[in-house]
């Protein structure tokens, strides 16, 4: 902790944010900006910079009106009405793509990656790659500070078509949910916090003792991407978005392999002896965060900013702030295969649209890259310095005036930030420190860290488990491939979460080798060896970039 | 009167093609002039973007535009009935849209009627003021309500042990999914929809009643044959049109009911559309398959429609057409 | 329309005891019903006003308000939009309703009409518009096209006429009988001033009817206003509400975002979203009740 500390406080000196995660100097663009420029862009963006609920629309609110100013350029925003959904409303949109290109924004921030090619052959969107360099060089540099970075951000080709959206932290905050646990209740027990699925079980079986307390999580949300099956040597858990492994190099199906299935056995084996929530499937987020506060568990999945809510709620009836993030648990060995994570890069990514000519574009281009220089990266993560920022003396940090810290609505600073979702900029690890209670900032710290501390120098293992199992953020496909890919997700996604479910709480006897093997061979009605064949395609593509 | 009537149709019918059309446009051209607006208004925005149907038989991609994406003939429906899933899709579907006729069409008709043999005036509008109002309660809202009353400790549970049975989740068990469903259905819709019977029953003249009562006819016996024949054309025209959507049963409301572990039962073609059109999450939205599927939805809701009307113009008088 | 005079009063004497116990159980069942009915929707009220954290120690039955609070409407009413939106909704039903009744009058008495040598062909084409559309995109691009887009008449046109509507009107006006509209086609009255001298008055009830269908269903709709309009200042009520009841409920978190979203709303504003969205329309229909009593033809019939 000691080293991490001393760690920033010198990379503070270098005045840029950085922190013990930071990977590259941005580059400084001083005197670039503002462009002075009298031309008008329209700027689309799905679900990175909704509007704060306090204000009726865009020109109210400071982050939209003052990126306009800092940059020097006139910008229309487009967002989804409010109570709009994000996706439909990016779908309608495009459709003008067909008939009547002009009428796209020439911004936009949307899910264009597993489709770049297809937008590239079709020209909706520009190819950037004679242009990047040279009117985005903030952003071209940050590009080449990481080969993970300049990997993702174009297509098989070298393509270049898109500004992403990466956390400063690396994989950090992806890793922004897991265990959590009651300490006083531990306390109370005799118990250590524990380290390996069996003294987690023991846990779950003490507190269903002592207070008939069980081990519950919000299904959709929480619980069914990743589950605990890490410490079984599996991936992922009943969720169509989790499906494919990457196992030594390998593209697999996560839900398939023997580790997977150990997993269902535990899980079910549990579930069968009343120590997990019954309502599993049904809770949500705020049936959990009722259960907990009325000391129905005492051990659960859940995220960072949820474990606050609790905690906070649990401190306004009287009852102090409980819940603390304990490490995923390991196996017996004190090993880990996976955990919910990620690589730090979004797939939320901004593209400029033909409905730019090539004079736009290039103003679009250096709008973009502001937000990756070394004055832009803090207008985009705390605002304007003096109104809603200011240096902290005592840490030498960005730190929120009164504007901010003295504003009781949801996440204020998104009023006056474009970083706190995602969106085309590098979200300062700061920000999240800021953002977030000390109790979840060691929640995510001790997930990511898989207990070792922030000094751990295992730094590589850390990546293979956060990330290293995961299908990459950047990969495209080509046209043909996502054709035939759409069409076999749907039913092949809806098969593996219900028939995994079913296994998961025991409605299936996962310990009974023929309904197993019928489920595995089930699978190949679904084309799954033929999906399996075109993912590896492309992965190994994108391994050869 | 009905006399006069038949002349002039007997007349009408000896007349040639040129003078029936002229005599027509001459007779009828105010009610020509009142229907112009309302096909002016179709014809702009039914029957202008209906050439989207095509999409079913194009790879239509958004980003190329209809005349641009390759035609592919029937490739779409061979697809989705080639799915795994596409059997049970259809059972479901059926199995939810025939409960919903089954109980859910005929509850609002036996209120409505209660209501009619209600005698005082201020409990008749008080009971359907109540009725009526889950009508406006959102789904999200409905839903989460279901969500609450039916987990363990829930409401449900409370009732089911109070009569000795035992407490569980009610909602992620297959059993009981499709009840859940229809009752909640029943209870938002009961009271919205007898609404149009009252307003038929309004309707029917009194002295009707007056006359089967001189006959002897008792409280039951003038609601057999004075009310429910009263209503009947209303209720034969809702239930053909019931019948003409009986593949439409909407996705939101599964969407938010159902679990992995309910999927078997709960599954429908709307959720399925739903899943690859607006709610894909991976990948682009799969327009074309999801027009065929609703065209094929469309066409077997048209075969019911087109043979309940026959067979409702066989055995009652009314009919849609 | 004259107003009736009771029948049933004279006869109530002669009431006999089967018909007592008839009217007794058919009120019990009633009022069993409306517990059914009022206990969810009163527990929307009574949780609107109780406090969050009282709320969430007891799911049980409740059924006065505890901790009283109006902290869930204080969210819903410094919504900076809530007030645009009330207003909107207004000029949406304002302007729609009166299309939507007169194109439907026109539509049922045309469909009700005989010897129309186009008939079958134009109810044909009406019909078909019930079960074929041309799939949201080619309508949304339609919209565009006729540059109603970001207009409140992408909201109000679209669904100027329900096909539905239109033929429960038809129901309506073959019910009236075809003496009332010779006679008057006799003393020289053309179709204009039949429809709305003579069938308009007769058939009140279904027109009230119509009037709510389509109210509610203006009143309701949300997806056309979050796909048609762009300005957050143009929308109706429904969808302000939609989005305070969203950011409540797992939706958003269940498309697969990628950040920790957290909104603590509290659990309360679901009902007092409830609660601000159904009682405007409960208080319009008891206007609409009044035509729903009985015995609106003997007059007209009489007279």
């Amino acid at each position: 902790m000691k080293k991490w500390l001393a760690l920033v406080l010198t990379l503070c000196l270098v005045l840029t944010a950085v922190s013990a995660f930071a990977t590259a100097d941005l580059l400084s663009r001083e005197g670039v900006y503002p462009l002075n420029s009298d031309k008008t862009i329209t700027w689309y963006s799905q679900d990175s910079h909704n509007v704060h609920s306090d204000f009726s629309d865009w020109h109210e609110s400071p982050f939209h009106v003052n990126l306009s100013k800092q940059v020097g350029v006139n910008i229309e925003w487009v967002l989804p009405t409010t109570g709009a959904d994000g996706g439909v409303f990016t779908n309608t949109l495009l459709s003008d793509a067909g008939t009547n290109i002009g009428a796209l924004p020439n911004i936009m921030e949307a899910y264009f990656m597993n489709n770049a090619n297809q937008y590239l052959d079709d020209e909706v969107i520009w190819d950037l790659t004679p242009y990047l360099e040279e009117y985005a060089p903030a952003y071209w540099a940050w590009l080449h500070s990481n080969p993970a970075y300049d990997k993702a951000m174009k297509t098989d080709d070298g393509r270049y078509y898109a500004f992403g959206f990466f956390r400063e932290d690396g994989g950090w905050n992806d890793s922004y949910q897991g265990p959590v646990i009651r300490k006083d209740w531990l306390e109370e027990c005799g118990l250590e916090i524990p380290k390996t699925i069996s003294e987690f079980e023991n846990v779950i079986r003490v507190f269903k003792e002592k207070y008939n307390a069980v081990f519950t999580s919000a299904f959709s949300p929480r619980f069914y991407q990743m589950g605990l099956s890490g410490a079984f040597g599996a991936y992922g858990n009943v969720n169509s978005g989790y499906l494919y492994e990457i196992r030594d190099g390998k593209v697999i199906l996560a839900q398939a392999t023997d580790e997977y299935r150990d997993w269902l056995r535990w899980f079910s084996r549990i579930f069968k002896e009343n120590l997990v929530d019954t309502d599993l499937q049904t809770v949500d987020d705020t049936n959990v965060q009722q259960k907990v506060e009325t000391g129905l568990s005492g051990i659960a999945i859940t995220s960072m900013g949820q474990m606050n809510l609790w905690n906070n709620h649990m401190e306004a009836a009287g009852n102090g702030r409980p819940w603390i993030g304990i490490p995923y648990p390991t196996n017996d060995n004190g090993e880990i295969y996976s955990i919910f994570g990620g690589s730090g890069i979004g797939s939320i990514t901004g593209v400029i649209t033909k409905s730019a000519d090539e004079e736009t574009m290039k103003l679009c281009l250096q709008v973009l890259d502001y937000a990756y220089s070394k004055e832009g990266f803090l207008f985009w993560n705390y605002g304007i310095e003096g109104e809603s920022w200011q240096m902290s003396e005592t840490t030498g940090l960005p730190a929120w005036t009164d504007l901010v810290a003295k504003d009781t609505s949801n996440d204020p600073m998104t009023k006056y930030n474009g970083a706190t979702w995602s969106g085309s900029c590098i979200q300062a690890t700061n920000l999240l420190y800021l953002k977030n209670s000390q109790a979840s900032i060691d929640a995510n710290d001790a997930w990511y860290y898989l207990g070792m501390g922030r000094d751990t120098d295992q730094l590589d293992k850390i990546l293979e488990v956060t990330s290293g199992h995961k299908w990459p953020t950047g990969v495209t496909f080509t046209t043909e491939e996502s054709d035939e890919l759409d069409l076999y997700n749907a039913s092949l996604g809806t098969y593996v979460v219900e028939q995994c479910t079913s296994f998961l709480l025991g409605n299936k006897d996962v310990n009974d080798d023929a309904l197993w093997n019928e489920y595995i061979s089930g699978l190949s009605q679904y084309h799954l060896d033929r999906v399996l064949e075109l993912r590896q395609n492309c992965y190994d593509r994108y391994l050869a970039r | 009167m009905a006399k006069q009537t038949a002349v002039i149709n007997a007349h009408y019918r000896r007349l040639s093609l040129g003078k029936k059309i002229t005599r027509d446009f001459s007779h009828n051209k105010y009610k020509y002039l009142m229907i112009l607006p309302v096909l002016v208004y179709l014809a702009l925005f039914c029957y202008k973007p209906m050439y989207g149907i095509q999409i079913a038989f194009r790879n239509f991609k958004v980003t190329r535009g209809i005349e641009k994406s390759p035609w592919v003939g029937m490739y779409w429906f061979e697809q989705f009935f080639n799915d795994p899933y596409f059997w049970r899709l259809l059972r479901n579907t059926f199995l939810i849209s025939g409960l919903q006729i089954v109980f859910g069409f005929p509850a609002p008709i036996v209120l409505a009627l209660m209501l009619n043999e209600v005698r005082n005036n201020r409990f008749k509008r008080t009971v359907q003021t109540i009725t009526y109002m889950p009508y406006f309660i959102s789904l999200v809202v409905l839903c989460s309500l279901v969500k609450i009353y039916t987990q363990q400790n829930g409401l449900v549970s409370e009732i089911v042990e109070f009569f000795g049975g035992t407490r569980q989740n009610w909602l992620q068990d297959p059993k009981y999914y499709r009840l859940i469903y229809i009752v909640s259905d029943i209870w938002q819709s009961i009271g919205w929809n007898s609404i149009i019977y009252l307003a038929a029953l309004s309707a029917i003249d009194m002295e009707q009643y007056e006359a089967a009562r001189i006959d002897g006819a008792n409280r039951f016996q003038q609601m057999l044959h004075v009310t429910l024949p009263g209503i009947l054309p209303t209720i034969v025209i809702l239930f053909i049109l019931r019948m003409g959507s009986i593949l439409n049963v909407g996705y939101e409301k599964t969407l938010l009911l159902y679990q992995p572990t309910t999927y078997e039962v709960a599954d429908l073609f709307s959720t399925y559309t739903y899943r690859i059109s607006l709610g894909a999450t991976a990948g682009q939205p799969q327009y074309s398959l999801s027009t065929a599927v609703s065209l094929f939805n469309t066409i077997v809701n048209v075969v019911f429609l087109l043979l309940t009307n026959f067979l409702s113009r066989r055995t009652t008088d009314s009919s849609l057409f | 329309m004259t107003s009736v005079p009771k029948p049933q009063i004279n006869n109530r004497i002669r009431e006999s005891a089967g018909s007592k116990i008839f009217n007794v159980v058919n009120a019990f069942l009633l009022i069993f019903l409306c517990v059914l009915t009022l206990y969810p929707m009163w527990y929307c009220l009574v949780a609107s006003f109780t406090s969050t954290s009282y709320l969430s120690a007891h799911q049980g039955i409740m059924l006065i308000p505890h901790r009283f609070t109006t902290s869930a409407y204080s969210l819903a009413f410094t919504h900076p939009l809530l007030l645009s939106g009330y207003k909107n909704i207004l000029i949406i039903l304002l302007v729609s309703m009166p299309i939507n009744i007169l194109l439907t009058l026109f539509t049922g008495y045309f469909l009700a009409s005989k010897n129309v040598l186009l008939k079958p062909v134009i109810q044909f084409v009406i019909m078909f518009t019930m079960f074929f559309n041309g799939g949201m995109i080619p309508i949304y691009l339609n919209i565009r096209d006729l540059g109603l887009y970001n207009t409140l008449w992408a909201l109000i046109l679209p669904g100027a006429i329900s096909v539905y509507n239109c033929i429960i009107c038809r129901t309506a006006i073959q019910a009236v009988p075809d003496s009332l509209t010779e006679s008057a086609y006799l003393d020289g009255a053309s179709d204009l001033v039949i429809v709305f001298r003579i069938t308009l008055p007769l058939i009140m009830p279904t027109i009230a009817v119509l009037l709510l269908y389509y109210g509610v269903a203006h009143w309701n709709a949300w997806f056309p206003a979050s796909i048609y309009l762009q300005d957050n200042n143009k929308l109706p009520i429904q969808n302000i509400m939609r989005s305070i009841l969203i950011a409540n409920s797992n939706l958003l978190n269940a498309s697969g975002s990628e950040t920790d979203r957290v909104d603590d709303f509290a659990e309360t504003i679901k009902y007092s979203t409830i609660i601000l969205t159904t009682v405007p329309v409960l208080c319009i229909y008891p206007f609409l009740q009044r035509y729903f009593v009985k015995g609106v033809m003997i007059g007209a019939v009489k007279g």
